[in-house]
């Protein structure tokens, strides 16, 4: 199965995997060779991709999946690596959402989202 | 050319030192221009494919009465968003704008959102309503959030039905030497345009409905951080070919008060000459 993920700065990663992992609002989904096509909104959370037998793990930011014959498209605002996440921003960005919760005059709504967004990519330290 | 020598010399050297300070700046924005392309051309698979997918979403919806796909009827208000320059000497890349999109906005009526400092003086000058504006333009970073502001301003006044229709207004960009100025429709979606033949039954999770709710603001934001940067590329472009057109007219300028100065200096020496043998002449 051909796997095609496009972020802001064009093509991040087209490759042949066997499987991908990836968690909609619906809940968690394995996308398999040959699956039905498939429109569906990704959450914020750790992407997997295996790949003869090795698993990838990839942060990333929402976005939208998108399953078509043996194809499988992911777009997305944002999407790392371990390799590629600053570990002290996200430390950073952590903080200052949860600094921003507690201030009862902020945006709640976009201080929970960039705090979700921190956590997941901490999650692959 | 009746200059004489002292005039055409200062002439000559002010030419020199502005055609230096042309020829420094055709540099400079060459390459920028180079970073400009490479960014916008770089971007745009990934518009591509927010494009088919969401033709694909809107193709299979069934019920087109939404908000999103008609003329809001309550309203006649209509928003441009323009993309000006915020730095001069670009040649005719504001002032195409201008020319281009004054007529069509009814003054009393239609608001305006503006990126780009020359722009923004301009309208308000005139006396539009401006209800936005963004003075400085992001540099060659599409990471940058400032268009995320402006398409959450686009969609949430779209949806609380203030204006008819929303307009983008942008350089297009044709090649390095061409750009038009061109008015695009950010809002209502044109549904008939999507239409996209799908293979087999497409599965849309949770519902077409959601997913749509999900896509229009990556969508919006998309839409108008790709003619941000196509304008931006466009005004390069622009640039550099103003430049490189001063630097030219520089030159010629050189070459031709070159030419009267070395007339004036011949035809002093020429003078001192028959002056010169005269008084000879007359001496015998």
């Amino acid at each position: 199965m051909k796997l095609k993920i496009v972020n802001l700065e064009g093509l991040y990663l087209e490759t042949d995997v066997d499987a991908i992992v990836v968690k909609t609002t619906n809940g968690e989904l394995t996308i398999l060779n040959k699956h039905i096509p498939l429109i569906t909104n990704c959450t914020i959370d750790v992407l997997r991709v295996i790949k003869d037998g090795n698993e990838e793990l990839y942060a990333l930011a929402g976005g939208v999946l998108f399953v078509d014959e043996n194809e499988t498209k992911i777009i997305t605002m944002a999407i790392e690596n371990k390799k590629e996440i600053d570990f002290n921003r996200a430390e950073n960005a952590k903080k200052r959402a949860e600094d921003r919760l507690k201030d009862p005059q902020s945006d709640i709504k976009r201080a929970e989202i960039a705090l979700k967004r921190a956590m997941n990519r901490l999650s692959l330290k | 050319m009746a200059l004489s020598m002292q005039q055409s010399k200062n002439r000559i050297k002010s030419i020199q030192s502005t055609k230096k300070i042309t020829k420094a700046m055709e540099l400079v924005s060459t390459s920028k221009l180079k970073r400009a392309k490479d960014i916008y051309f770089k971007m745009t698979p990934f518009e591509k494919e927010l494009q088919t997918l969401m033709s694909c979403v809107v193709s299979n919806l069934d019920n087109k009465k939404n908000i999103y796909f008609n003329k809001n009827l309550n309203s006649k208000k209509k928003l441009y968003i323009i993309v000006t320059s915020s730095l001069g000497l670009c040649g005719g890349y504001d002032a195409n704008i201008y020319r281009f999109i004054e007529n069509k906005i009814n003054k009393d009526n239609d608001d305006l959102i503006i990126f780009g400092l020359k722009g923004i003086h301009y309208f308000a000058n005139k006396g539009f309503s401006i209800i936005d504006k963004q003075e400085e333009l992001p540099q060659f970073n599409v990471k940058e959030k400032i268009t995320d502001r402006i398409a959450k301003i686009v969609q949430s006044q779209y949806e609380n039905q203030i204006y008819e229709s929303i307009y983008m207004v942008y350089s297009k960009y044709i090649n390095s030497l061409t750009f038009e100025p061109t008015q695009v429709t950010l809002l209502p979606l044109d549904a008939k345009k999507q239409k996209v033949k799908m293979s087999k039954e497409l599965l849309i999770e949770p519902s077409k409905e959601e997913v749509l709710k999900e896509l229009i603001p990556f969508y919006l934001n998309m839409e108008i951080k790709k003619y941000l940067f196509e304008a931006m590329l466009s005004e390069q472009a622009s640039r550099r070919t103003a430049m490189e057109n001063a630097t030219d007219n520089a030159y010629e300028l050189e070459n031709q008060l070159l030419l009267a100065y070395n007339k004036a200096r011949q035809a002093m020496i020429t003078q001192e000459i028959s002056e010169i043998s005269g008084s000879a002449d007359a001496l015998k």
